[in-house]
């Protein structure tokens, strides 16, 4: 409300407005009732601290009460909630309907808990979610506001994650462990794909916002590992990423899942209507270099490895491959961060693009202090880089219209 | 809102969990009962609480099929064959994966299906974990070490097994608990 108040007056004293228009406006918001929203929110809290605790209700595990007891009891709740749900959405309440249904996909879960406990079966906490996800789809998308589409795609990225993280400790059986690491690495992928997809029809898009943020935030966390990974290492330290594994495994599947999802993911970009023809330009260039990174990082890391273990190499293309390595985290993460700023540019997203301007120069006064070589060399380079930005920047100032012309 | 889609989104789910109530039901009800000996150690799952992680002794050979070379990550079936002698317990053998019918008819009482994995037998279907109350993890934890432990569990003809029931000193875990009190 501040903020509106801060525009109006700016804009009354700028003569765009009459002070009647102002008022008119003052009153309307106003009016506008914001209470629903922080019941709301306060309910799904309530709610999910309420779920939390049947979880572990069920996980204290009451011997004395029968299991056929347990089950049917489970079962009544369990169809009570759903026929709750039925006459919320009658009864045309929205607040009782997402309240309701939320608790029935935490129930719901409690209940998949309850099973295992009575039965004993060891299955993963992995499993149970994707079980959940795919059951509490539909009704996901039956929901009114945002609470439950959230929650879905956070249990579904969690459940994924759980998976990948299973797979890559389970005995570190290489195919299966570079199967695991190249769906994790292709993370901002997989969530890409569906928050573009998604976006097309009416009623799948409640999914679409969450899965982009999700696709987002990976790639974020991807950016920074390959970049940590990379410039932290010692010439004489390798990575125990894709080590342990005899000489031959092949890094084939690794880097196919990232090729693959990432071709999938540009692809599904064309379909996203919402997104200018620039954005899908930018969004698919740095699709390109995420994925060639992220497949880089895994044949240097591979590489790197076989050197340290050969131990006869030559130890002046050991330094030269260890240059290569340690500057390519920064460097890739610059240019990603440069390709997003301009995304953000695009969507009129100020702050967004101002915090990425931000963490570029973060990422230059971390390069200082890594220093990659000499201090004098870092110094060379630093200023090297430094002209490069203000070029950059003076040639888009002047030519960006045209490049953007191009692009529409 | 369609009242149609409605309804099959609130069904969808409560078909799925009683279909799967019923498929571990019938799991542990059809099958043939084996009783073996176990060790292991407590941790807690988050979705259902305390267990007991044991190892099931097989009664198998250290030189069984699953030790020899080129079996690793093969189809097997574990062979039960019970001792004539009163609570001797099983003979155990591992053989490749071929029809379970077939060891049936060589004298096996049970079959359980796996996978070799570093030489060790390791079945397909989840019988390593036991729920039990929080209250009593510690001491069941300790009589599963000493060895005092053994599983019962339901083996289907088809090879797939469920657990039944948690036995210490040759006893329900419950009524060794109700003895100990």
């Amino acid at each position: 409300m501040t903020r509106i108040i801060r525009y109006l007056s700016e804009w009354e004293k700028a003569g765009l407005i009459e002070s009647l228009q102002v008022q008119k406006i003052l009153d309307y918001e106003k009016s506008r009732d914001k209470k629903p929203w922080i019941l709301y929110s306060f309910i799904m809290l309530g709610i999910s601290v309420i779920s939390i605790g049947v979880v572990s209700l069920v996980a204290a595990n009451w011997e004395d009460i029968p299991p056929v007891v347990k089950i049917s009891t489970d079962v009544i709740i369990m169809v009570s909630i759903a026929w709750g749900i039925y006459r919320a959405a009658i009864a045309e309440r929205p607040l009782l309907f997402d309240a309701l249904t939320a608790l029935f996909i935490f129930f719901y879960l409690a209940s998949i808990g309850l099973l295992s406990q009575i039965y004993h079966t060891g299955g993963e906490l992995y499993e149970a979610l994707f079980i959940l996800c795919a059951v509490m789809f539909p009704l996901t998308l039956l929901s009114y506001r945002r609470f439950i589409p959230n929650a879905w795609t956070y249990i579904f990225v969690q459940a994924l994650l759980l998976f990948c993280f299973h797979r890559m400790d389970f005995f570190r059986e290489s195919d299966s462990y570079f199967m695991a690491a190249g769906i994790l690495a292709s993370f901002p992928f997989i969530c890409a794909i569906p928050g573009n997809i998604f976006s097309v029809r009416e009623g799948l898009n409640k999914v679409s916002g969450p899965f982009i943020f999700w696709a987002v935030i990976s790639f974020f966390g991807g950016v920074f590992f390959f970049d940590l990974r990379n410039s932290m290492h010692s010439s004489h330290y390798y990575s125990a990423t894709f080590s342990y594994f005899s000489d031959d495994v092949s890094l084939t599947t690794y880097s196919l899942i990232i090729g693959i999802t990432g071709a999938v993911a540009i692809v599904s970009l064309l379909l996203n209507r919402e997104l200018t023809r620039r954005v899908k330009v930018l969004a698919s260039a740095l699709a390109s270099v995420y994925g060639i990174s992220m497949i880089l990082f895994a044949w240097y890391d591979r590489y790197y490895y076989l050197l340290y273990k050969a131990q006869d190499y030559n130890p002046e293309t050991r330094v030269q491959f260890y240059s290569i390595l340690k500057a390519s985290g920064p460097a890739e993460t610059i240019f990603a961060l440069l390709l997003l700023s301009f995304i953000f540019l695009s969507l009129n997203m100020e702050k967004l693009f101002n915090f990425m301007v931000m963490l570029i120069g973060v990422r230059f006064i971390i390069i200082y202090f890594q220093v990659f070589g000499s201090l004098a060399y870092t110094g060379i380079g630093l200023i090297i880089s430094g002209l490069i930005i203000i070029g950059f920047v003076a040639a888009w100032y002047r030519y960006g219209k045209k490049i953007g012309g191009l692009l529409k | 809102m369609n009242k149609r889609a409605l309804i099959t989104a609130l069904i969808l789910p409560l078909v799925i969990f009683m279909a799967l109530i019923f498929y571990k039901q019938a799991k542990v009800s059809m099958g043939e009962e084996v009783i073996l000996p176990i060790t292991g150690f407590d941790p807690r799952n988050i979705l259902s609480g305390h267990y007991l992680v044991y190892e099931i002794d097989y009664g198998l050979e250290n030189e069984s099929y699953c030790s020899m070379k080129g079996n690793e990550n093969a189809e097997v079936y574990l062979c039960l064959i019970k001792k004539k002698e009163k609570k001797g317990g099983y003979l155990s053998s591992l053989d490749s994966y071929y029809e379970d019918s077939d060891l049936y008819d060589s004298g096996c009482d049970a079959v359980i299906k796996g996978r070799c994995n570093y030489g060790r037998f390791i079945p397909d279907s989840e019988i390593g974990k036991f729920y039990i109350p929080e209250e009593y993890a510690h001491s069941l934890d300790r009589a599963v070490r000493r060895g005092k432990g053994k599983i019962v569990l339901s083996v289907t003809r088809g090879g797939s097994a469920a657990i039944k029931d948690l036995l210490i000193d040759d006893k329900s875990w419950k009524e060794y608990r109700e003895e100990k009190k």
